[in-house]
C-alpha cells in the first residue's frame, strides 16, 4: 500500500513537471497579434463615448425580474378575483363543439 | 512582475484609457503580453494560445472601470486570463470537443517503464516527455473546466487555496471542494494503472 502511494506521488511530481514543461516551451507569438488587439479595442470605442457592451442576457433577465413578478402578482389577483369558471366553460365548450364556438364570435 | 513604479505607471495608463485615450492600451498591451501568454500557455492548447490572449485583453479593456486599482494590475488581468481559460474550457466541453479516452498501450508501457526505473535522472527528464504531457492531457480531460483549473494551479502551479480562489473569482470553499473531487479523479485514473 505504502509503495503504491509513493509511486503515485511519484507520478504526480512527473506530471507537475510534464505541467511546467509546456508552460516554458518559448512559443512566440505572431507580430501581428498586438495590432489585431488593438484593432478590436478600437472597434469597441474608447471610453468617455457611449461605449459598445455586449448585450448580457443573463443581467438583462435579472433586470427584467421585478418586471415579471409584479406581472405575476397582477395576474393572480386577477384570477382571483373573477375566477377560473369562465375560462373552464370555455375551454370545455371548445374542446366539446370546436367549430360552432368560434364561428359564433365572427362577425360575418 | 512589475514593481511599484510600472504600478504607478499602470495606474496612470489605465486613467488615460478611461478618459477616452483608447490608444494608451496599447502600452498595457506591449507591458503584458508576454505575462499574459505565459499563464494562457499553461492552461489550453499551442494552437488555441493567441486567440484566448486576445479575448483576455479585449475583456480587460471592457471591465477597466471595474479596475479599483487596490489590487496590481497584473493581479487583476491574471484574474481575468485564469477565467477566460476556464471560460475556453467550459465552451469546448460544452461543445463535447474534448475526447475522454483511456490511456493507450503506449502509455501504459511508458509508466511501468518509469515507476520501475529508481534513477533521479529519468525522474527528472520523464516530465518533459512527450507521453507525459499525453497522460497529462488525459487526466485533466476527465475533469470540468472548474476543476481543470483549480487542480492546474493548486497542484501543479503550487498556488494557495487563497490566490487560487481570488484568480477564479469564487470562494475558498469553493476551491476546496473542486480540488478534492479533481484529487479523486486524478487518484483514480493513476490507481488504474496498479490494480
Amino acid at each position: 500500500m505504502r509503495a503504491i502511494k509513493t509511486r503515485l506521488n511519484r507520478l504526480t511530481g512527473i506530471l507537475a513537471a510534464a505541467y511546467q514543461a509546456r508552460a516554458d516551451t518559448a512559443g512566440q507569438f505572431s507580430s501581428d497579434w498586438q495590432a489585431g488587439v488593438m484593432r478590436a479595442v478600437r472597434q469597441i470605442g474608447p471610453y468617455g463615448q457611449a461605449i459598445r457592451q455586449p448585450v448580457d442576457l443573463v443581467q438583462l433577465s435579472w433586470r427584467l425580474a421585478p418586471a415579471a413578478l409584479l406581472l405575476m402578482i397582477i395576474l393572480t389577483v386577477v384570477i382571483v378575483q373573477t375566477g377560473t369558471a369562465i375560462n373552464s366553460q370555455m375551454t370545455a365548450l371548445s374542446v366539446t363543439e370546436p367549430t360552432t364556438t368560434y364561428l359564433a364570435y365572427l362577425p360575418f | 512582475m512589475p514593481n511599484k513604479s510600472d504600478e504607478a505607471a499602470d495606474i496612470d495608463v489605465v486613467r488615460r484609457v478611461l478618459a477616452g485615450d483608447v490608444n494608451a492600451f496599447e502600452k498595457l498591451v506591449a507591458r503584458y503580453q508576454a505575462y499574459v501568454f505565459s499563464i494562457v500557455r499553461k492552461h489550453v492548447p499551442p494552437e488555441n494560445v493567441e486567440a484566448v490572449a486576445h479575448d483576455i485583453f479585449v475583456r480587460a479593456y471592457r471591465s477597466l472601470p471595474g479596475y479599483g486599482q487596490k489590487s496590481q494590475f497584473a493581479k487583476w488581468l491574471a484574474g481575468i486570463s485564469v477565467r477566460t481559460c476556464a471560460g475556453f474550457w467550459r465552451e469546448r466541453y460544452r461543445r463535447r470537443e474534448v475526447p475522454v479516452s483511456r490511456l493507450a498501450d503506449a502509455h501504459r508501457q511508458w509508466l511501468d517503464t518509469i515507476m520501475a526505473d529508481e534513477s533521479a535522472e529519468i525522474f527528472q527528464n520523464a516530465g518533459r516527455q512527450q507521453e507525459a504531457r499525453e497522460i497529462l492531457d488525459q487526466a485533466l480531460s476527465r475533469m470540468d473546466a472548474q476543476e481543470r483549473m483549480v487542480i492546474s494551479l493548486i497542484h501543479f502551479e503550487g498556488c494557495s487555496v487563497k490566490e487560487t480562489a481570488a484568480l477564479m473569482g469564487v470562494s475558498a470553499a469553493n476551491v476546496k471542494i473542486r480540488a478534492f473531487r479533481a484529487r479523486k479523479k486524478l487518484k483514480k485514473l493513476l490507481e488504474t494503472q496498479y490494480d
